[in-house]
């Protein structure tokens, strides 16, 4: 037998904050701009600089793509309509975004820029479940958003919206 | 102070995450701030019009006003409102108001019996 089984490719990526992190190809390849990019400029062994992602969460991110290295890539019924409204997440996701939200928003921002389409699905859902079930002004507590109507305004929505501050 | 963490994220995600919330979820969001309030579209009568055939709006006995376009509780309708071909998914659904509405339109001259409820009512001739 030849030595197929040799070592799993393995890529650099360099963080924003100028942190080298290696990871297997494979694992990396997760995001469709990492995977582009190693199939244009072909994989030559230089780091790949992420510019837009700093280590931590980068490292948060790899996590993510590691356990999911061989989910089948999404196919078109993801975008149908009846499962848009879903806000189901798997058990290890749920448990992975339990962090506060300042990584919660940097983790959502990294899978947009990094194209990785399963994982931004799964920040938005989080979102979407801490926003369901709670009053207008929950959503503000939970999320430390001002309210910034002046009162004649607010007057107005609630009359539009009487139903709206009860739960 | 830099914004809080939600709102730094572009409006393209906003509507990513405004598009996996239920109706209700998506007006007490609205109702926020002014930049939700911007970001968001205002329900269209359509809108309400299938929100009140939801478990929600059912459980919590909302219907659609088709000329001040909201929804508002049940106490809030004739009976009549709300019967024949303008129950919830109704034909003529579309054309249901509250009784503030009826009232401002003139639907209901004054001394014209309704019942709300179940209760009787007769239109004061003065107010």
């Amino acid at each position: 037998m030849a030595a197929t089984a040799s070592e799993p490719k393995k890529v650099t990526l360099t963080t924003s904050d100028n942190a080298d992190i290696s990871v297997e190809r494979e694992v990396a390849e997760r995001s469709i701009l990492i995977k582009n990019l190693l199939e244009d400029i072909g994989d030559n062994g230089d780091a790949i600089p992420i510019p837009n992602v700093n280590e931590a969460v980068m490292k948060k991110v790899l996590e993510w793509c590691e356990q999911h290295r061989k989910d089948p890539p999404a196919s078109q019924d993801d975008d149908a309509d009846s499962r848009k409204k879903s806000t189901d997440i798997d058990e290890w996701d749920q448990k992975f975004m339990q962090v506060d939200q300042e990584m919660l928003f940097e983790i959502i921002l990294a899978a947009n820029y990094l194209d990785i389409k399963a994982l931004l699905d799964v920040g938005c859902k989080t979102v979407a479940n801490m926003i369901k079930g709670k009053s207008p002004d929950e959503i503000r507590k939970t999320f430390n958003i001002q309210n910034d109507f002046t009162p004649e305004e607010e007057d107005q929505i609630r009359r539009e919206n009487e139903w709206a501050e009860d739960r | 102070m830099s914004p809080p963490p939600l709102l730094r994220l572009p409006i393209e995600l906003h509507l990513a995450i405004i598009d996996k919330l239920e109706f209700q979820d998506k007006v007490r969001l609205t109702v926020t701030c002014r930049y939700f309030l911007s970001a968001i579209k205002k329900p269209t009568r359509q809108d309400y019009l299938a929100a009140e055939t939801s478990t929600w709006a059912i459980s919590n006995e909302l219907y659609t006003c088709s000329i001040c376009i909201r929804l508002r509780r049940l106490r809030r309708f004739t009976d009549d409102m709300r019967k024949g071909k303008r129950v919830r998914h109704g034909l003529e659904a579309n054309t249901r108001c509250c009784v503030d509405c009826a009232i401002d339109q003139q639907l209901y001259p004054a001394g014209t019996k309704v019942t709300v409820m179940g209760q009787s009512y007769i239109l004061c001739s003065r107010c």
